[in-house]
Parts: C-alpha cells; structure tokens; sequence
C-alpha cells in the first residue's frame, strides 16, 4: 500500500524521465499578455455573470435609515419564522459540542 | 504584465472546514476529515477522474512522496474507512481537496481575477457539503457537518487563506508596510461577524471579524500560533527568480459572494500599487496588533487609531485612502481601468460609502452586517442577552454548508443575499477548471487519463505509462501556461495518454 506506484512495484528506481515541453522554464513575462487577453475572453464567454446581479433584489434604500427601520423589522422577523424550524433545537449542546482543533 | 493597474493576477483561496459529528463532540476530527476526502474520492473516482497523491518533491518525483496510497482500481468503499490521515486528492477542476492538521482543506485552482476565485471557492464548498453527505453512507460513515468559518469559539482557529502571486522584484519590506493598515482597516468589509470576544469567546458581544482575535503579531512565518498580520511563508509553486506568493493568512472565511469578491478584487489592487512602486500612503499604524483587534470590536466603526507622524484615522479613512489612490493609479492604465476593474472600484466606493452612512443597507452583501441583523432580530424578537447560547449557535449555523440549514444559504434562497455566480456555474466549477492557467492542464489530464496519473501537485503531473517502468513527470512551472488556448488543441488531438506524452515530447 506504500509502494510508490500504483502497480505495487517498479518506481522506486529513481528511474523518472523528467524533461521540459514547452511549457518552459524559461517564462517570458510576453506570456503575461495572453493572459489578460485570455482573461477578458474567458469573462464574455459567461455573460450570465453580468446579468445575474441584476436579478438580484434591489438593496434596500439608504435615504432615511430610521424610515426603514420599521419595514427591515418586518422583513427581519419573516425570515426568523422562516429559519425558526431549521435552527438547532438543543443551541446550549450544539454550541457546547461544536469543538475544533486549531488549524493554520 | 497580469495585475498591472487591474484586479487580474494570478490568485487562489484554500479553506480549512470546521467538522462535526452531531452530538458526538469526541470525534476523531482527523478521522473524519479523512473520512469527507475519501467519500469524494468514492463519488468521483468511479469515473476514474481522479489523482490520489500529491508531488511533493520537485526535484525527485515520489522518491519523497507522501499520500493517500489506494490506487483509483482500489478505490473500493469497503476499503476507504478511516486510514487516511494524509488523504489527499487531484481533482478535475484542477483544486486538490486534502486533510490538513485536523480538517479537510480545499485549495481552489489557480485563477486569473476575482470573480473566478469566488466561483472556484463556491465549487469547493458545494463539492465539500456533498462529500461529508457521502460519507455517511460509507461504511464506518456517519453524519458530519462542515462549517465554512474560522473558530470553534473556545479558541481554536482554523485559515482561510488567500494566494496572490507577486512580482520578485518588489522589495518585501514595502509590501509589509503597505498591507499592514490596508489588512487591518479592510476588516470593516471582510469581516464574517462573530458571537463573542477572544480568542476564547468569553468575551460578551459580536465583533466585525471571525479572525481577528488569532492575530498576535505583526510578520512571521508562523500559521497556526503567533499568527502574524503578514505571514511570510514563500513557496510560488512557480519560478522563484519570478514570481512571490503572497500567502495572506488574516483573511475571515466569506459566505458572502461580494464579500469574498471585494476581499479578492482590493487586495489586488493594493499588489499592484505596491508592484508599480505605490502607494505611497505614508500611513504607519503605531500598534497593528492591537488595531486589529479594536477595529473588529468596533461596531460604530469610528475608533480613530493611532499612526506614526500624522493624527489618527479610522479604517474607513484609511480604506478611502486606499481607495483613491487607487482609483489614481488604475487611472493611469492606457484607455482607463478594464471593466473589471472598475467594477471593483466602484464597488469599493459603493460599500465604504454604505458603511459610513448606513451599514445596515449592506445587509445583502456583508456577512457581518447580514449576521448582526439576524442577531439583533432573535434579540429583539426573543429578548436574548448577547450571551445566550442560541445567538452563538446563530453563529455557527450561519456557516453550516448544508443548502437547507446555513443560514447564509437562507439568506440567499429568500433573495436577502446577493448571489454574484450562478447555481449553474457552481455547478461546472465543481467538475471543470478554470481555462485560463495551468489547471486547465491539470484537471484535464485527471479527468481524462485520471487512471495513469500517479501524482500531480500546483508545479508537476506525474504519468504512470502502460508498458513503461518509469514515470514521467511534467512540469508545469508557470502557472500562466499550460491554458486551454495553450495545450487545449494537442489535449484534444490525442485519444490515450501515451499519445499525450509523446506530443509533449516526453517520447
């Protein structure tokens, strides 16, 4: 199961071809332009994208905060009703269990 | 060049899921982050679209390597239980999906701009949901929830680390001295929200960042203690004599597409400043560490912070700054800033603009406002201290990578969320690369000759040829090459992998 190749034997010679296609390691930075040109052709390929903020819903208007506060109430306590039946029941276990061990 | 006065540069983001087993908090997390991989692995490898090593070693392929050792013929759900501690796959979209420490880890392909970096990421999430789905069906499997955040809220931190690759020549010090405030004031937007204080949590509130608290010093090499504001780890997985990676470690784990985006598109920017000599701000925060730490405790957003040789300023007076001078230089770009480009611009202007006058109107974009306004709504609704444990399980639910139970997902089902991709495009990202970098090359040899690809890594596919004793390492040292305008017509024009090889001249 540790052999260094998926046959089980043979590849541990040090026997590896390793060349350079074109590829290179010489990079020219003139690859560096037919990035950007790749870049913007690879953006018109997905219109979609564009468009999809635009049937986003409108934000909400900023003009008078303290005006909306009431209809943001609104909207907020619909969709607590909303997530109320998919919240963890037990929130104290849940929190208490939800244990992580350090990362980078 | 890539990223000259614009958002487009070479870049990448990895996120370190927190796991979990519903009602067994003992559970093995490596176990079970090994257990997520292989469930993928099952899911995806039927098809034979898949690498089951990594190349660690550049110069000696596999002489070093390491790795889940099951071959894709093996790949048996009866044998992929819980030894694979070091699990690590090559996937067709050209990300590799791995346990690190003691959580799986997706690293996204090499991407060129912004908006594909928060597709690619988004793909990673959804492929990752699935595969903890999976893995309850697999034998010694059970149910496992990932979690897209940063903290367990008792002090343990885990990445979400963005790759940005930097011109060499650009001396370090002026990059250090140029991210430190941007890095500190940009909290204001990039903030994910948390529930509590410290890196402990005990600590009553909410606060604008999930990260913010792990931060102990300025520059350092050093990931998962002292973390440093600038973290100075340097393997470019492409010519060193070239090219600089920039590993930003500081970054909160955004559910929020534009959130993400923003986060992307304006560190960008301020690289490419830095690259074209800039931005020459002269803004030096007196004690980073501890603004870091004051700007995501402060909600009203206008604690002035101290600077060496000038009066104090906010975040947002120092992200305006940033701002302009950004503006300035794109400015200079022959014919304007590209679309991109000013997209992110004004985007930028847009949000510190809603956070000024009115944060709450950037509900449908921040995580940290669309988090405090659910908070605030339980509280107001339900009469909750800011200690109550169902606020803090808000928090963690928030980041619950399951459709029907994140909160963030909620949010985006009812329309309360801005989307900036689509289902549809999610949907492809899980299984394709992205065209325009050597992970096209890449994913595409894994998902068409999966079956002869012993190992693959960010610089190098290794082919294991029929007949041949030897393996056959390609380099891939320039992440810019290897595109499917590149190598797209000779991939197409050959039908099996030693055809491949030969026109690549490996013969």
């Amino acid at each position: 199961m540790r052999s260094a190749g998926p046959d089980g034997a043979g590849h541990d010679s040090g026997r590896v071809d390793v060349w350079v296609p074109d590829f290179g390691t010489s990079v020219g930075r003139d690859a560096e332009e037919d990035a950007v040109s790749q870049s913007s052709e690879h953006h018109r390929a997905r219109p979609d994208q564009d468009t999809e903020t635009e049937t986003a819903p409108p934000p909400a208007t900023s003009t008078s905060a303290s005006a909306n506060k009431e209809a943001i109430d609104a909207d907020v306590d619909a969709l607590l009703d909303e997530i109320d039946d998919v919240l963890e029941e037990n929130a104290e276990e849940f929190v208490r269990g939800f244990v992580q061990k350090g990362g980078q | 060049m890539l990223g000259a006065m614009s958002v487009h540069r070479v870049m990448g983001l990895e996120t370190e899921f927190g796991i979990s087993h519903p009602g067994h908090p003992n559970a093995n997390p490596v176990r079970m982050s090994g257990l997520v991989v292989n469930a993928h692995a099952v899911a995806a490898g039927h098809a034979g679209a898949l690498a089951h090593r990594w190349d660690y070693d550049e110069e000696s392929p596999l002489r070093d390597a390491r790795g889940f050792d099951l071959t894709r013929a093996e790949a048996d759900p009866s044998q992929l239980t819980d030894d694979s501690a070091t699990a690590n796959l090559v996937l067709t979209n050209g990300a590799r999906l791995y346990v690190d420490h003691a959580h799986p880890e997706y690293s996204s392909p090499e991407v060129t701009n912004p908006w594909d970096a928060v597709l690619w990421d988004r793909a990673g999430m959804t492929l990752a949901a699935q595969a903890a789905r999976t893995a309850a069906t697999m034998p010694g499997g059970h149910e496992i929830v990932l979690y897209k955040n940063n903290t367990d809220g008792k002090g343990a931190s885990y990445g979400t680390h963005e790759n940005y690759l930097m011109d060499r020549r650009t001396p370090f010090r002026a990059v250090v001295d140029a991210l430190i405030p941007f890095f500190v004031s940009r909290q204001v937007f990039t903030g994910a929200g948390r529930v509590g204080l410290g890196q402990d949590g005990r600590g009553v509130g909410f606060q604008l960042s999930s990260r913010a608290d792990f931060f102990e010093v300025e520059v350092g090499l050093e990931t998962t203690l002292k973390r440093p504001i600038i973290n100075t780890r340097d393997e470019p997985h492409a010519d060193p004599a070239l090219w600089r990676r920039l590993h930003v470690i500081v970054g909160d784990a955004n559910l929020s597409e534009t959130a993400s985006l923003l986060k992307l598109g304006t560190t960008a920017l301020v690289l490419s400043m830095i690259e074209a000599g800039g931005p020459g701000l002269g803004i030096t925060l007196a004690n980073p560490v501890s603004a870091m730490h004051r700007v995501s405790h402060d909600l009203t957003l206008a604690e002035p912070l101290e600077c060496l040789g000038r009066s104090p300023m906010t975040a947002l007076e120092i992200q305006r700054a940033y701002l302009a001078a950004a503006r300035t230089h794109c400015a200079g770009r022959p014919g304007g800033p590209d679309p991109r480009t000013l997209e992110v611009l004004d985007l930028w202007a847009e949000v510190l603009e809603g956070l000024s006058t009115d944060p709450q109107s950037l509900a449908d974009r921040l995580d940290w406002v669309a988090k405090r306004s659910l908070l605030e709504g339980f509280r107001r609704r339900d009469g909750l201290d800011w200690s109550a444990s169902r606020l803090a399980a808000i928090d963690l639910q928030y980041a619950d990578t399951r459709p029907e139970k994140g909160l963030a997902f909620r949010l985006e089902q009812r329309g309360s969320m801005r989307r900036i991709t689509t289902d549809e495009q999610v949907a492809r990202a899980v299984t394709d690369p992205p065209v325009d970098t050597r992970a096209w090359f890449r994913g595409e040899c894994v998902r068409r000759f999966g079956h002869h690809v012993a190992a693959a890594s960010w610089d190098s596919v290794v082919f294991d040829l029929p007949g041949r004793s030897a393996l056959v390492r390609v380099p891939t040292p320039d992440p810019i090459r290897g595109t499917r305008e590149h190598v797209g017509e000779l991939m197409g024009s050959v039908d099996d992998v030693g055809a491949l090889v030969s026109a690549l001249g490996g013969s």
